[in-house]
């Protein structure tokens, strides 16, 4: 595992990845809700 | 078979049982302090006595113990076991007093499954439930999500490494660091980073849609302790329904989600390895599952023109289904919708994610996202091996924190891990129908129990018989503990009964 040291900068960043990941995968979601909402 | 247990075992046991006790009164230490600041005088009464049952029954068996000695795999699995079943009992004390609960047994069964981080629960009037009461409901699933012993570990325990066995005995086998002292210092340190972000952003959210400063926090909090552990606990008895938002809705899935995942991926990305979080077994596993079983709830919700657009579908649909998969147990319906307007299809696919369930090591239930991925390696592997000509040889690789090789070993473990599931699934199903609840109904609130999740189609309420409010309360304990712990603790009361010891 490729690691740095950590910082306020590296957890905020960890953090964020996390989130995005998160979001990401509400928006795929919403997309597939969409699609299904078409008929 | 084990050798029949000495006193000294018995005696180590009673020890580190006798510390989680200590750390569950000394936790009640804060909704006392709620419960004063707000001039909650008579629930600060009871969580008083709720404290001083908890320290009295942590300090006798802790005195009856023998201090500090290295627990080995069994005293650590049955320690493990045993604790929850003693917090269960101590921490029902301010639920009891309350005066929300019809019996002590319901108490214990909201206990565990806030301890468990389930979310499903008994009690009376939830809407007009004390400041502090709700912040006890908030912290037990928070402590339940973290594990107890690893907050023993963390901040009672001098156990070192001779704690590697309590802690593994909690179903998180994770090391972090060397040191399990280290380990459990920071899952706590990470959920308290997020505890800041999560109440903070809630908070936020909350005077966005109406509420005033103070309820905002108060319900930032709780909604985050609860999401963060997958518990699903909310303050209204709406649940999230009762906030109206979209917002608020997309924020509880932000936190759920992430609480769900493996505190070593937290640990990884926070130390810069971002691209774990992308190529993990377990995320890959959970994104592709969650995937399939959006596509089969949404079919069979539009089949049926359950909701008009697809605003709707994603409101109630797919955050009903992440809520499941992720173990949460938020909810954005009533409890009866689900039977009366979701129809088959929709609620057997939410019945999937439920028991598939989150991360291994992290906050959710199920079988796990990484048994799940393991698996699905093992039948590719096993498929690929029946394709090839019969002299070759080839490694079936995954990547978990670093490329690896799929082992004999811990396919077997997977499997038998969900085999158990499977088991105790089919148990509370089976006890669900004999007593007269219709089988897709009983199968539903089976697999709720079975994975810690919490969602409902309306069969858990007080008026339950106590017989299935007893098989959901072992399911959600032996669940949590994903058996190794339970099965240990029977084999242990086992080999103490018998009259002879195996040499």
């Amino acid at each position: 595992m490729k690691v740095r040291p950590r910082s306020l900068s590296s957890l905020v960043g960890g953090i964020l990845t996390e989130l995005a990941f998160v979001a990401l995968l509400a928006a795929a979601g919403l997309l597939l809700s969409f699609l299904f909402s078409l008929g | 078979m084990f050798a029949k247990p000495r006193l000294h075992d018995l005696r180590l046991i009673c020890s580190y049982t006798g510390k989680v006790l200590i750390g569950v009164g000394l936790l009640m230490a804060l909704p006392l302090l709620t419960a004063l600041a707000f001039g909650e005088w008579a629930a600060a009464v009871d969580f008083l006595v709720g404290l001083g049952a908890a320290l009295l029954a942590g300090c006798l068996l802790a005195w009856l113990g023998v201090g500090e000695g290295r627990p080995s795999w069994i005293h650590g699995m049955v320690t493990a076991a045993i604790s929850w079943l003693a917090a269960m009992a101590v921490a029902a004390v301010p639920y009891w007093l309350s005066g929300h609960y019809l019996s002590y047994l319901d108490c214990m069964f909201d206990v565990m499954s806030g301890l468990t981080t389930t979310g499903l629960t008994l009690i009376q009037d939830l809407d007009h439930v004390s400041i502090s009461l709700n912040t006890w409901r908030g912290l037990l699933t928070f402590v339940g999500g973290q594990g107890i012993i690893v907050l023993a570990l963390a901040f009672l325990s001098s156990a070192g490494g001779g704690g590697y066995p309590l802690y593994v005995g909690e179903a998180k086998d994770e090391k972090l660091f060397p040191s399990v002292l280290h380990t459990a210092k920071t899952i706590w340190k990470i959920s308290l980073i997020y505890l800041v972000v999560g109440t903070s952003t809630f908070w936020v959210v909350g005077m966005a849609i109406g509420l005033s400063p103070l309820r905002a926090l108060l319900h930032g909090l709780w909604v985050y302790l609860a999401a963060w552990s997958t518990g699903g606990f909310a303050p209204m008895s709406q649940n999230i329904l009762y906030y109206h938002s979209l917002g608020y809705e997309v924020v509880t899935l932000l936190f759920f989600v992430s609480g769900s995942f493996n505190f070593a991926l937290h640990h990884a990305v926070w130390r810069g390895d971002r691209k774990e979080m992308f190529r993990n077994i377990e995320t890959v596993s959970f994104a592709g599952s969650l995937a399939a079983l959006t596509v089969i709830a949404c079919w069979g919700l539009m089949r049926l023109g359950v909701y008009p657009g697809a605003v709707a579908v994603f409101r109630k649909g797919f955050y009903h289904l992440i809520s499941g998969h992720t173990t949460t147990g938020f909810m954005t319906v009533y409890s009866r919708q689900l039977v009366l307007e979701w129809g088959e299809v929709a609620l057997l696919a939410l019945i999937l994610a439920m028991l598939l369930g989150g991360s291994a090591c992290s906050t959710a239930g199920g079988f796990k996202a990484l048994r799940v991925g393991v698996l699905w390696k093992a039948i590719v592997q096993e498929t690929r091996r029946l394709l090839k000509p019969g002299s070759a040889v080839f490694a079936q690789r995954f990547h978990y924190l670093g490329s690896r090789i799929l082992g004999e070993a811990q396919v077997r473990s997977a499997a038998l891990v969900v085999l158990m599931y499977l088991a105790i699934f089919a148990l509370a199903t089976l006890v669900g129908s004999l007593c007269g609840y219709p089988l897709l109904q009983a199968a539903f609130e089976a697999a709720s129990v079975s994975g810690n999740v919490g969602l409902s189609v309306g069969v858990t309420a007080a008026a339950m018989p106590a017989v299935l409010k007893a098989t959901f309360l072992f399911n959600m304990w032996a669940g949590r503990l994903e058996f190794m712990a339970v099965l240990a603790l029977f084999g242990f009361i086992a080999a103490t009964m018998r009259r002879r010891g195996v040499a």
